[in-house]
């Protein structure tokens, strides 16, 4: 039955910006019907991300129309990764895990010892799909989580304010004394992607770039909600690191987003499937799904997600922007690793 | 040694008498609200403490050497000492002058002061930025637009919002409402003689104010003190949205910081910081409390008297003009700022070349669940949670104070303190590992939601104390004498004659709640969304924030219409009630 489920890669017809189902089609066919009979009886979909709800909600509405799942109640639970991994703490120790699907930016969620357990193995017996990415993309495959999109951290900035060869393209380019005070800074002790991001680029550039930084009488933001808002009023040139946020702006804010050459952090999404999930079916259904050209080419085509399959050559992901010079962080050691640098980072920029 | 002499002539009452049906029920209540506020909390200190099931000790010592910690501190106490002074000196003034003088608002005008206490600070917050920003703000838009026919060309503000002043100016009228609502529930009990008599003997206004008045009504403006320092030291919204573009870091932030701002979440080092804060607060409040008790205040006697205005002469315009200023700048401004951003394509200074439009105006209700559902959702869940704090906290304020406290009463409200300082993150954690599960089962559930804000009990519990201090034990004796049972006492004597005060702390219940957004992260679902989960969805990157400022306006009006009709209510005991429970004790 399983093993029936696996899904077409090719001659997939797809409308990318309308919210209309894709043509359902798999190698052998279409999707298992009688999985996605018992998906419709259990009725209900309980996933645990740090998407966006926007985004979290966007997808999983797209997956209810391309597999006739329209009555089934899925739950888009919304958390921070920290607000995530304490939730899951929290359920693990009482025994009762109640997400059928998580999706969470760090792989030892679903890969460390004490977790492991948590979740189920993924094979292509479960997940059909699987093979073909497998293929395409072995580093984005563990045995309990895949790594299934990127989202780059750069710079937004004001339109009105920056213009033509006014835009920065480098890294470097915004030591320049025109960005005195013009700077509004993700406090990087808010958000550890922000230090990473930093971290990163400090590496390339040397710390002389981060000092450079610290003079330029930069203002500080702690939420990129609030900042784009004041980038937009005019209240800087530049906002960085930041993945883009254009989409909490009403059309024609004067906001773009650029990826400078050079090093770039981009913050993974890693989803892993629950052992005794309450919901196996459509959760089975629904990771398949995300795996699928037709899912990719959906996510792909919403271009206000800032999303990006980070694999070369995936199907239905041409859309997507690839970038082979991403950097990301891919276990909670690494993590580590640049907490330790932090202070130091704190400290050239002048955080005090 | 004391510890020695003080058990000693408990042992013998214990063995000698059984429990009394009152004690009994005292006990069990105790124990009970023990169990709901300790446990949770207990369990997820100590997992804390000791992650590996022994202390931590290496860990707790490592909380001390955190990056900026001290100056974090240094921060909190620069920021929320003054302003905790400034909002006692406005609150308690604002409260005399609306109870006791000429300059007096009409009945619905005396609510005019704790407007800003009824919206959530989060918009408050983004509203003076929008409006105060140094480089963006709409003030600098004005400046513009008034110096720019001149050929003046203005980048910048002087100064914005984003400063050490401007923290205290925000954290100063944020927290003066709390300081008015228990001010004025007092001056509205209090036998107003005292002050007539320095008027007659020659004192003039302002030192009756200083040297009668604001003494009188010591356990109100003593605990406002140590509230609004409390509520100071915890205030997050405003330092994250303002604080951080000044670069001044506070405690709260740097704690959200440590949960947030790395992974995995530093809980260890937040849960001690927690500690240390609630350990401290607990020693004031038990300093302030001994004070207290062996203190000299007025209290409500056995005559009932209304009382006669203050003539404020020629100064009553213009402290109605100062009283109209702090409303424009605590709430008005702010508020036009998020309105104006409202009807804006986008936030910007340029209030002619801007633009205007119709587009967002209904953005709040496009948010997943429908904002008007949801902002009810909030509602029933704040009236429910304020009255039942309020009834707890009215019930153990009452067995705590007085003349002989009941020491199950006592050690009933210390539990009630203990959540203060503790993150809210691990309540919310502790909540739900002891509740979300079987055998309660109440993950994803409104109930979830009602336990959880029940830990918002602390600063309830402290203002009706001040309310429970405020009723003298005359009433109460008279009551007793005349043969009525405690529970009669407590039904037809205490409970009347505090029910300002226990309004002031239902108030402030009720707007806390209706603008939490922090146990919302843990604890909402997809089926138990309220509108602070709206609020946490735009803000983690999935809305318009146009949506999230109006839905802050919307739970701000709504909030107002009901805090008018629970002032209606609770009438002072110069009439309804309060006159019939006087004549209750009296009889």
């Amino acid at each position: 039955m399983i093993a029936g489920l696996a899904l077409a890669i090719a001659g997939c017809s797809s409308q990318p910006d309308a919210p209309a189902p894709s043509e359902p089609s798999s190698a052998d066919g279409a999707w298992d019907a009688e999985l996605i009979e018992q998906a419709k009886q259990e009725g209900a979909f309980v996933i645990y991300g740090n998407a966006a709800a926007e985004q979290g909600e966007g997808l999983t509405e797209q997956f209810k129309r391309d597999l006739g799942l329209e009555g089934i109640q899925v739950e888009y639970n919304r958390f921070t990764s920290a607000e995530l991994l304490q939730r899951f703490q929290t359920e693990a120790a009482s025994g009762h895990i109640l997400a059928d699907f998580i999706l969470n930016a760090y792989p030892s969620q679903f890969t460390a010892p004490e977790n492991a357990d948590y979740f189920k193995t993924l094979t292509p017996e479960l997940l059909p799909e699987l093979e073909t990415y497998q293929d395409i993309a072995p580093e984005n495959v563990t045995e309990t989580g895949i790594r299934y999109s990127v989202t780059p951290f750069a710079v937004q900035y004001n339109t009105d304010l920056l213009q033509g060869d006014d835009v920065p393209t480098k890294w470097e380019d915004f030591t320049d004394p025109k960005f005195k005070g013009q700077i509004i800074l993700n406090d990087p002790r808010t958000n550890p992607a922000y230090n990473v991001e930093l971290h990163y680029i400090a590496e390339e550039l040397g710390d002389d770039w981060l000092r450079a930084i610290g003079d330029l009488d930069y203002q500080l933001t702690a939420s990129g909600v609030t900042g784009i808002q004041q980038l937009a009023a005019g209240g800087a040139m530049v906002m960085f690191p930041t993945p883009n946020q254009a989409q909490t702006l009403p059309e024609g804010a004067p906001v773009g987003f650029i990826v400078p050459e050079g090093v770039t952090f981009v913050a993974e999404s890693w989803f892993g499937l629950t052992e005794d999930a309450a919901h196996p079916a459509v959760a089975q259904l629904y990771a398949n799904w995300l795996l699928s050209k037709q899912s990719r080419e959906f996510a792909c085509a919403q271009k206000q997600w800032n999303m990006s399959m980070n694999v070369d050559g995936i199907p239905g992901a041409e859309e997507c922007p690839v970038r082979t010079e991403f950097q990301s962080i891919t276990d909670t050691e690494e993590v580590a690793k640049v907490a330790s640098y932090q202070q130091h980072i704190w400290d050239l920029l002048k955080l005090q | 040694m004391t510890t020695m002499q003080t058990a000693a002539p408990v042992r013998p009452v214990r063995r000698s008498r059984r429990l009394t049906r009152g004690q009994a029920v005292g006990w069990t209540f105790s124990l009970l609200l023990i169990a709901v506020l300790v446990y949770p909390v207990g369990t997820m200190v100590w997992r804390a403490l000791a992650p590996q099931g022994t202390l931590d000790l290496e860990g707790v010592a490592g909380t001390f050497t955190g990056y900026g910690l001290w100056n974090a501190t240094l921060n909190t106490v620069l920021v929320a000492v003054p302003a905790a002074l400034i909002a006692t000196l406005i609150g308690a003034t604002f409260a005399w002058l609306n109870e006791r003088t000429d300059a007096a608002f009409g009945p619905l005008g005396r609510l005019l002061p704790i407007l800003s206490m009824l919206f959530p600070t989060f918009a408050l917050a983004f509203g003076w930025l929008v409006v105060g920003d140094r480089t963006s703000g709409f003030l600098l838009g004005v400046l513009r637009l008034i110096v720019s026919p001149f050929g003046i060309e203005v980048a910048a503000l002087p100064i914005g919002i984003a400063s050490f002043a401007g923290l205290i100016f925000l954290y100063s009228i944020t927290l003066a409402p709390f300081v008015y609502v228990q001010c004025q529930a007092a001056f509205r009990q209090l036998d107003p003689s005292l002050e007539e008599m320095s008027r007659i003997a020659g004192r003039g206004r302002l030192s009756t104010f200083f040297t009668v008045s604001l003494p009188s009504i010591r356990p109100a403006v003593t605990m406002s003190l140590f509230v609004t320092l409390l509520l100071g030291v915890g205030m997050y919204s405003i330092p994250a949205v303002i604080g951080t573009p000044g670069r001044i870091t506070v405690l709260s932030v740097y704690i959200a910081n440590l949960i947030n701002g790395q992974y995995p979440p530093l809980i260890q080092e937040a849960t001690v910081i927690g500690l240390c804060l609630m350990i401290l607060i607990l020693a004031v409040w038990l300093m302030l409390r001994a004070s207290l008790n062996q203190g000299r205040y007025a209290s409500v006697g056995g005559r009932g008297i209304r009382p006669n205005r203050i003539a404020m002469g020629r100064w009553r315009g213009v402290l109605r003009a100062a009283m109209w200023l702090y409303i424009v700048f605590a709430v008005l401004l702010p508020l036009v700022g998020l309105v104006v951003v409202s009807f804006e394509k986008y936030w910007t200074p340029d209030l002619v070349q801007g633009g205007f439009s119709w587009e967002n105006l209904l953005a709040f209700t496009k948010v997943r669940g429908g904002g008007i559902a949801l902002i009810g959702n909030t509602l029933w869940i704040s009236v429910v949670s304020a009255t039942v704090i309020v009834i707890v906290a009215g019930l153990v304020a009452i067995g705590s104070t007085g003349r002989s406290p009941r020491l199950y009463a006592v050690v009933a409200s210390v539990a009630t303190k203990v959540p203060f300082a503790i993150p809210t993150i691990v309540i919310a954690v502790g909540v739900l590992a002891t509740f979300g599960f079987p055998p309660f089962n109440l993950s994803g559930t409104y109930w979830i939601l009602l336990i959880a804000y029940f830990f918002s009990i602390p600063i309830a519990s402290i203002a009706a104390e001040a309310a429970a201090r405020q009723v003298g034990p005359e009433l109460v004796e008279a009551a007793r004498v005349s043969g009525a049972s405690p529970l009669r006492s407590i039904l037809r004597v205490n409970l009347p004659l505090m029910l300002s005060g226990l309004a002031g702390a239902w108030v402030i219940t009720f707007a806390h709640v209706m603008g939490d957004l922090n146990m919302i992260p843990i604890l909402s679902s997809a089926t138990n969304r309220v509108a602070g989960t709206a609020l946490i969805d735009i803000l983690g990157g999935g809305g318009s924030i146009i949506a999230a400022a109006q839905i802050s306006l919307i739970i701000g009006l709504v909030t107002l219409a009901v805090v008018v009709v629970v002032t209606a209510i609770a009438q002072p005991r110069f009439t309804g009630r309060g006159r019939r429970s006087r004549d209750a004790a009296a009889s």
